[in-house]
């Protein structure tokens, strides 16, 4: 058994919908029950995931891919591009029953976890925030044996003051929040973790707010987007065509792992959609294996 | 003390979105907290100058996911998002996180869809509601009068199988359209030179709002508001969300048509706010 750990960072903005809202938006994105943080659910990952494969599959052998997925719920799988998409997804209804000999999938996704959120800053355009619950939610799961401390409430920890890209004389405004930044050498582990997948740039946007100021932000700083249809015969906005809708903003960062059960040669492709609005241009994410040296 | 300790910051701040929506209103917040009325035109001029002297902004590129895109110039002031809340009575879209201004691909797809149907209607011997033909379009019902070919609106640009085409680019109610229309930036976003402060002067404010008579003794009432000037270079692009395997040769063509369809749109009918004044047009 192996376990791989992957980053996600959203290009465009993400819509993965909790349907209906009862709140302010008319369409929220889903949501931990326990923290509030945005995330990915693993069936969303999968379920994107195996659609492009399927694609792909579909556009070697020629076929819809409707067609491809009906030959994987049934189970025929003689071709070997279909064994190894059988093997990575599992197979479901009538395929799995025939006693197959495949089965459930031999990969198993997790859900994306919220690791970094981009909240508009004065300076420097807009800083990547994280909270020592993320962090530390982050090395558990890596299975690193690093732990960061707590951070108070409007304060923000910082790598290196100097060399940072928001700070104005010691001090961080983001969204109208005042925070004063302190040097700290523990996040020293986290940012050399995240160096590559950042680049140069970004590194030095990242911010370590508390846990309560973290949670205000991706509670309350996502991206609502106004939509409207125009009544074609008037040119006006049409009646009863309103409504709002949610998104994790572009920059945000996640991180999910794959659990391999069996050895098969499977990696996400480097971008790809997620969620809802695609024709729009919404939900392209870019993700990059991270390697661990534990 | 905040509101002090923000002032100071204030000259630092190089997010267009932020100290327009937020920031600058720490500057005025004392005449705020007195119920004085802050002038739109010096909240706006201080807008600009905050951003004097501010570098380029970027935002991401869209690596990898655009198949097709082309360069277009503002060819008159550009205001988008005009009916959106501020503190001032027009408002501006900003980008959420960048801040710069941007085109949402959602009005470019409405906008290439629009250029598609009044070129199908065009294409008819009988006249129809645009409105009959949309809803026509959008259950995939057989509209037989459509001719084989048609051409597109102001171009020569010839689309065979128009409906078909029309469903593979935008979809219906049953399938979702195969063309992406992402959000479009301008190339490179200069805030202390790109804004600009613009003026409307309606002349009978009670006639429009009040039903008044349009006398000529009524007072303009200038109103200011946030414009982007002329000449601004915006990259739009185009991409490619197959239903199923398209041969090369269709996706070329799908890609090809919508991008003519947004192309005579933006420089036809344009995008944003005032369209009729010549606002928003692109060349």
């Amino acid at each position: 058994m192996q376990k791989e750990i992957y980053l996600l960072k959203t290009i465009t903005p993400l819509h993965i919908g909790a349907g209906q809202g009862l709140g302010h938006v008319d369409l929220p994105v889903v949501r931990e029950v326990h923290t509030n943080f945005p995330y990915i659910p693993g069936t969303s990952l999968k379920g994107a995931l195996r659609n492009w494969e399927i694609n792909q599959v579909a556009m070697t052998i020629g076929e819809k891919p409707s067609q491809v997925e009906e030959k994987l719920t049934k189970g025929e799988l003689k071709d070997e591009s279909m064994l190894r998409l059988a093997k990575i997804f599992g197979v479901a209804g009538e395929g799995a029953e025939e006693g197959g000999e495949v089965g459930a999938g031999k990969v198993l996704f997790s859900d994306g976890f919220i690791l970094l959120f981009p909240v508009k800053s004065a300076k420097g355009i807009f800083s990547l925030t994280t909270c020592p619950y993320a962090i530390n939610r982050f090395f558990e799961f890596v299975g690193l044996d690093q732990r960061i401390k707590e951070v108070q409430e409007g304060k923000v920890k910082v790598l290196d003051t100097k060399d940072h890209k928001n700070l104005i004389n010691g001090k961080l405004l983001l969204e109208e929040f005042i925070f004063e930044a302190e040097d700290s050498q523990e996040l020293k582990g986290f940012v050399e973790l995240l160096k590559g997948f950042l680049g140069e740039e970004n590194i030095k946007r990242l911010v370590c707010v508390s846990d309560t100021d973290f949670t205000d932000f991706v509670s309350n700083y996502t991206e609502v987007q106004t939509h409207i249809k125009i009544d074609l015969d008037t040119g006006t906005v049409k009646e009863k065509a309103l409504w709002t809708e949610e998104y994790v903003p572009a920059e945000s960062v996640f991180v999910f792992g794959l659990t391999f059960l069996e050895d098969i040669e499977y990696s996400p492709p480097s971008t790809f959609h997620l969620g809802g609005d695609i024709t729009t241009g919404k939900g392209f994410v870019k993700v990059q294996r991270l390697e661990v040296q534990r | 003390m905040k509101v002090k300790e923000i002032k100071q910051l204030l000259s630092q701040t190089d997010n267009p979105a932020l100290l327009f929506n937020k920031l600058l209103l720490f500057k005025y917040a004392e005449q705020i907290s007195k119920g004085q009325e802050i002038k739109k035109k010096d909240y706006i001029e201080s807008f600009l100058e905050s951003l004097r002297g501010k570098g380029v902004l970027k935002q991401s590129k869209l690596e990898g996911i655009s198949k097709e895109s082309f360069k277009l110039k503002t060819a008159y002031r550009l205001v988008i998002g005009a009916g959106y809340p501020s503190f001032v009575e027009n408002g501006f879209l900003f980008h959420h996180i960048y801040g710069i201004p941007y085109i949402p691909g959602e009005t470019l797809k409405g906008l290439a869809r629009f250029v598609f149907m009044l070129s199908i209607a065009e294409s008819l011997r009988e006249e129809v509601k645009l409105s009959k033909l949309e809803e026509d379009l959008s259950e995939e019902k057989a509209i037989d009068v459509v001719p084989q070919k048609i051409k597109i609106l102001f171009d020569d640009y010839e689309i065979e199988n128009p409906v078909g085409t029309f469903l593979k680019i935008f979809g219906s109610k049953k399938r979702r359209g195969q063309i992406i229309f992402f959000d479009a930036y301008p190339v490179s976003f200069n805030p202390s030179r790109d804004f600009e402060i613009d003026i409307m002067n309606p002349h009978y404010g009670e006639y429009y709002q009040q039903n008044k008579a349009p006398a000529d003794w009524l007072n303009p009432t200038p109103i200011h508001f946030l414009a982007l000037r002329e000449g601004i270079e915006f990259e739009f692009s185009l991409g490619v969300a197959p239903l199923e395997p398209l041969r090369e040769e269709e996706e070329s063509i799908l890609l090809e048509t919508a991008k003519r369809l947004l192309e005579i749109g933006l420089k036809n009918f344009g995008v944003g706010s005032k369209k009729l004044k010549g606002y928003g047009w692109f060349k």
